[in-house]
């Protein structure tokens, strides 16, 4: 039987962030669009869309006196990105 | 990339992909240098602390330790205000943490000579081997656990010698090759594009 996969987890963009932000701790925005190659507006809509579902914390700073967002990932993001892993599992063991 | 559904297939690949790219320590460098300053500036002013006891030549030479806080301090401040990578990593916050409490605990270790006598160099120097074999295993990189290793048996040592005069130099000498020489061959395993 296949899980369901998370929606919110279940797109291109929107897991590229997650998966990076797994794997570093915190990371802003610029660094995220040149790892992920996407456009700068619609990377702000998914950063919107995975922090109103609490999965990543955005931080709005300042680095050398320009405008910074730093991007991190909650518990509730690390359990969310888990489950998707763990869903995604019983659909390759059904491929194998 | 883009806002698009994708097959369970694609989402593996995307989640490699993530991972790998994701795996570079962009801020070797930085911190490598950060290892470097502290241990050049501590094996001068030991060398000097040195000079200054052999010779008599400065009644509070102990004080002179103070500039290596008050230099490499400000130094690492600088280096990390340099930081243009815009990540920091799960490894980076834990040396971040650890090498600040170890700073802490030598700092109140080698405040704490003014009032009581105990052997402070062997203190520092077993919390300086301690903390670089843990950088040294976080890092994963051998030469940095031998060279705190190194340190950590040359501190045992400097409990037979308590003469003060030879205390120095061999305190100099183990920084040398605790800190500065795996610093330089961590350095030089960092790649180009990092």
């Amino acid at each position: 039987m296949f899980k369901e996969l998370n929606p919110l987890l279940h797109s291109e963009l929107r897991l590229a962030i997650i998966s990076l932000l797994v794997s570093i701790r915190k990371a802003d925005f610029v660094y995220i669009m040149e790892q992920t190659k996407a456009t700068g507006g619609n990377l702000s809509v998914q950063v919107e869309k995975l922090r109103k579902a609490g999965y990543i914390k955005a931080t709005k700073t300042f680095k050398n006196k320009r405008p910074c967002t730093i991007c991190q990932i909650t518990p509730k993001g690390i359990d969310a990105f888990e489950e998707y892993v763990e869903a995604l599992k019983s659909y390759i063991q059904k491929t194998d | 990339m883009e806002d698009r559904k994708i097959k369970e297939s694609e989402s593996l690949t995307i989640i490699t992909e993530m991972i790998k790219n994701a795996r570079t320590n962009l801020r070797a460098r930085i911190n490598c240098n950060i290892l470097l300053i502290w241990g050049y500036v501590t094996f001068f002013v030991s060398l000097l602390v040195w000079v200054l006891k052999l010779t008599d030549a400065f009644s509070l030479s102990s004080l002179v330790w103070l500039i290596v806080p008050l230099t490499c301090i400000p130094a690492s401040i600088w280096l990390h205000s340099k930081d243009t990578t815009g990540i920091t990593s799960y490894i980076d916050q834990s040396i971040h943490y650890i090498t600040l409490l170890f700073a802490l605990v030598c700092t109140t270790v080698a405040f704490s000579t003014l009032v009581v006598d105990f052997p402070a160099l062997f203190i520092e120097l077993l919390l300086i081997g301690m903390l670089i074999v843990i950088v040294g295993t976080l890092i994963q990189f051998k030469p940095v656990i031998w060279g705190g290793l190194f340190g950590i048996i040359a501190a045992h040592l400097l409990l037979f010698t308590p003469d003060l005069l030879i205390q120095l130099p061999v305190f100099a000498v183990t920084i040398l090759f605790s800190m500065i020489i795996p610093g330089h061959l961590f350095k030089k395993s960092i790649s180009a594009d990092v």
